[in-house]
């Protein structure tokens, strides 16, 4: 493969690139010395174009973490070393790290030190959308935020020589629409930084929070902000433009400032409307508000989810003692993503101007229904047969199982028909959840967790489950990749983020460490029905806590890694298919479909996997060699 | 108060509809399929023609058999990655179904190129299964007796250990209607017609609706419409992932957005690979030619 534009060292070449390769491109050329992070969409794909850079540039470190908490102290270690250090993570990633982050924010950074948070507003792939704005206000740490590619690879950079020159923690926040959006960029400078030794900072009361050490600490931490707040009305990325006579102000940042902007374009209002397009959200820049006050009669605040900038704002004019009409959540909705179509919406509403945009050019009432496409679970996938499995024992036993799921592609299990998720509240909760069932609830309990998951969180529950004596059934979907962000390896699969070897922690050496019995663990090929089933039956009818091992790679990953392996299609023996559908369903696989109204199966898509072999009840489904 | 602004409006709307400043494309099709690729290609290109680009996906959790989309923008003074509904130039779309889902980006200007290729989404059967008609239906038990599941399950208990069905096929009456429960849907009772008062009807709760009513609902949409069977094209071509391939042809063919057949041919053979280059360019071309002959038209 040739080397990815990102990755050019040469200044002043235009691309397109993907948002997160131009974030990427930021934190290189700022010259990047540690780079940390776990896999969360919209995130995963910084981590992955910079291993992509490492290839080629190999000067700097970087790694997986086990999970967020570990990626911000790895970033943060490699802070105190005067190194510049990047911890990368989605939004919900910086629960798991917050309890570092809040503490750490007091003594700031020694090394130049951004901390991404990725928020995911319309939880496209995620199960909350938090706005993380919050956190920065919370921690009392700066937030940045980019309208664009371009300015987010220019303002990440600048991110580092601001977190030394403040020696303050820095939070880059973006959001889906920026990780995941193409735009182009121009490549910029790769900053070498000599004659600099990294080398532990010996401070041992700005690094050691006992309650001594951390008052002092947050006096500096108080202080800290209040220089950031004077600085943020200079801060370069921050843009005031007073229009002459325009009494409307706009303020933004990120994304919903580009909506801003090209609503204002539609409308033809651009030289009528003054904007503030902040570039730093937290601390807000006072005096460029004032002085967009001063110039407006009424100002609306376009900003995605919570109402971040206009509690702020409207604080601020009832201190300067302004009276003018602010608003913002009046007119746009808190809750999903902002559109273009929203914003337009929301500035001719506040404007009491007609929308020209309201009525769609074409009349879509009379038009038939999209039958709605929802992701599944990929042809050949191991979650499947392990489900299938649990559901043919759930009827088998005569048992209802509770299913006490987790995070990651297995949480597809939700859909009809497997039906098999009966909750899923963040990484690592479905073994402390079913510990809270166990006790109470009459029945088989299943915690249904991932390979990497269980080594991000799960750990501890499991822990939790053997040393309280908790009466549930673990079963860890190991699928030997972090499948839902595309593959990525962890502490399991023994190979780290750069491909090298790492050191490999088989699953049931942790599990057997927890203190699970011998007699109590069991492992078996997802993909061997036989040996699954037993297990599950004898798994069920066992007391305590107990694992099953439940493995197989993902089929996409296994077809990608083994190329010529040679994959024996499933085909219908259409003498012997009595069309009854049972495949279709009640297993689900998406290889097999209808075409013509006969029961068949896509030679493209199948992977081989043999299990709807052994389902048919006619034995009409056959792999022949 | 701002006077000058409220109550009157300066808006015109055949004028901003008219701002040719800014393009606006959508691809859309199945996850794995090459969407993202093609816009790619169209991102990149725009770029050498020295516009502004911007792209935005929306994809569900899975990359795999969900739906996706690709906004493209690209011009001179935009900055947001949407564009407005309705203001589109373009509509490429590599599956019929999702094309017939993002009708409303178009206008009855946009160009809309679509492959015929359906894809019915696993849910749409999963979902599928029986209604019966509470005022037709006598119980007289005649579609149980015929009923292939639950013919199975009676038996699979002793047979197949690894069939999986929960329950016999039963009527289960549920308000003015009855359904009936277990049922996978296979409909052998309706085509084999084994109810004596036609009490039993399919029921779809997600349908996918025929392939040539589909076509009609976009041709009522837009004048412009280029429905093609891109993947019986890409297999002549000498490859079916050549596909998306096609229909980028066809829109340099038609020539409405001002990314040049050179441009857009250069890209293409920077993101295929060497080996596959030439079926590549082949496809490309008999496109071209599909949409240089719809324009002359």
């Amino acid at each position: 493969m040739s080397i990815p534009f990102y990755a050019l060292d040469k200044p002043g070449e235009k691309g397109v690139v993907l948002g997160n390769e131009g974030i990427a491109r930021g934190v290189f050329e700022a010259g990047i010395i540690v780079a940390s992070g776990y896999p969360g969409t919209p995130s995963s794909e910084i981590m992955e174009a910079l291993v992509e850079i490492h290839k080629y540039h190999p000067n700097f470190e970087i790694e997986w973490s086990t999970n967020e908490a570990v990626g911000f102290q790895v970033a943060l270690g490699a802070s105190m070393c005067n190194a510049r250090s990047f911890a990368c993570m989605k939004h919900v990633g910086l629960n798991v790290a917050a309890d570092a982050f809040m503490t750490a924010t007091y003594a700031g950074a020694h090394g130049g030190f951004i901390v991404l948070s990725a928020d995911d507003p319309n939880c496209y792939s995620s199960q909350n959308e938090q706005d993380n704005r919050y956190y920065g206000l919370h921690a009392l740490c700066p937030i940045f935020e980019a309208i664009n590619i371009q300015e987010a690879k220019d303002i990440i950079k600048y991110a580092f020589d601001f977190s030394e020159e403040f020696q303050t923690i820095v939070m880059m926040r973006t959001e889906t629409r920026l990780n995941h959006a193409r735009g182009d960029l121009i490549l910029g400078e790769i900053e070498k930084i000599e004659g600099r030794t990294y080398d532990f900072d010996k401070d041992r009361d700005r690094w050691t929070f006992l309650p001594s050490n951390a008052r002092i600490q947050r006096l500096k931490q108080i202080e800290r902000i209040n220089k950031l707040r004077e600085f943020s009305d200079k801060f370069p990325y921050t843009k005031l433009d007073v229009k002459d006579g325009a009494k409307i102000g706009i303020i933004s940042s990120g994304i919903p400032y580009s909506y801003a902007n090209d609503a204002l374009l539609k409308l033809n209002l651009t030289e009528k409307v003054s904007t503030l397009k902040l570039g730093m959200v937290f601390p807000q820049p006072e005096k460029l508000m004032a002085t967009l006050f001063e110039n407006s009669e009424k100002i609306i605040i376009i900003e995605q989810l919570e109402p971040f900038l206009e509690d702020f704002a409207k604080k601020l004019a009832f201190e300067l003692d302004v009276n003018i009409e602010i608003v913002g959540k009046k007119y746009f909705q808190r809750n999903a993503e902002l559109t273009l179509n929203k914003v337009i919406d929301g500035i001719t509403k506040f404007l009491e101007i007609p929308n020209p945009f309201v009525d769609l050019p074409v009349n879509t009432e009379g038009l038939h229904f999209a039958s709605p496409r929802p992701p599944v679970l990929c042809p050949g996938c191991s979650h499947r047969n392990t489900y299938y499995a649990l559901k043919l024992m759930e009827q088998k036993l005569g048992k209802n199982f509770v299913y006490s799921s987790d995070i990651g592609c297995y949480t597809l299990g939700f859909y009809k028909p497997l039906e098999a998720v009966d909750t899923c509240i963040c990484m690592g909760a479905s073994i402390g959840m079913a510990n809270g069932i166990a006790k109470l609830h009459n029945g088989p309990v299943l915690a249904i967790i991932g390979d990497s998951t269980f080594f991000h969180t799960g750990i501890p529950g499991l822990i939790d489950a053997v040393y309280n004596q908790n009466n549930v059934l673990v079963i860890i979907m190991d699928n030997n990749a972090t499948a839902m962000t595309g593959f990525q390896p962890h502490p399991g699969t023994g190979i780290k983020i750069t491909g090298e070897p790492g050191t490999k922690i088989p699953l049931e050496s942790i599990v057997r460490g927890a203190g699970i019995p011998e007699d109590h663990l069991w492992i078996v090929d997802a993909n061997d029905l036989e040996q699954t089933t037993k297990a599950i039956e004898e798994a069920v009818n066992t007391k305590g806590p107990r694992v099953i091992i439940s493995r197989h790679p993902c089929a996409l990953l296994e077809r990608s890694i083994h190329r010529d392996k040679k994959i024996i299609p499933a085909q219908i023996n259409t003498e012997k298919c009595n069309n009854c559908m049972i495949c279709i369903k009640n297993f689900g696989c998406p290889a097999i479909t209808l075409v013509n109204g006969k029961v068949s199966i896509v030679e493209r898509s199948c992977n081989g996997c043999g299990v709807c072999v052994k389902i048919c009840p006619f034995g009409a489904i056959e792999q022949i060699e | 108060m701002a006077t000058d602004i409220r109550g009157k409006s300066y808006l015109k709307s055949e004028d901003l509809i008219t701002e040719k400043e800014n393009y606006n494309a959508l691809c859309v099709g199945i996850g794995g399929t090459g969407v993202i690729r093609a816009s790619m290609i169209l991102g990149w290109s725009a770029l050498h023609e020295g516009f502004k680009v911007r792209t935005a996906e929306t994809h569900g959790m899975s990359q795999r058999g969900g739906s996706v989309s690709s906004y493209l923008r690209f011009g001179k003074t935009l900055e947001s990655p949407f564009m407005v509904e309705g203001d589109l130039d373009v509509l490429i779309a590599f599956e019929i179904s999702e094309c017939l889902r993002n009708l409303h980006f178009a206008n009855k200007n946009t160009y809309i190129i679509a492959s015929k290729n359906s894809v019915i989404p696993p849910s749409v059967l999963t979902h599928r299964s029986l209604k019966i008609d509470g005022n037709k239906c006598v119980g007289c038990g005649n579609c149980i007796a015929h009923c292939i599941p639950n013919e199975i399950f009676l038996q699979s208990r002793h047979k197949n250990f690894y069939t999986l069905m929960k329950s016999p096929t039963r009527v289960v009456v549920n308000g003015y209607n009855r359904v009936l429960e277990s049922c996978t849907g296979c409909v052998q009772c309706i085509i084999d017609k084994v109810c004596p008062f036609g009490a039993i009807e399919a029921f779809n709760e997600w349908e996918y609706v025929d392939v040539s009513l589909i076509e009609e609902d976009i041709k009522s949409v837009s004048e412009n419409v280029i429905i093609i069977d891109a993947n019986k094209i890409a297999i002549e071509a000498g490859n079916i992932l050549t596909a998306n391939v096609v229909l980028l042809g066809v829109l340099a063919g038609v020539n409405i957005i001002p990314l040049s057949e050179k441009i857009l041919k250069e890209t293409v053979k920077r993101f295929v690979p060497k080996k596959a280059l030439d079926v590549n360019i082949k496809a490309f071309n008999i496109g071209f030619k599909i949409g240089k002959e719809y324009k002359k038209k």
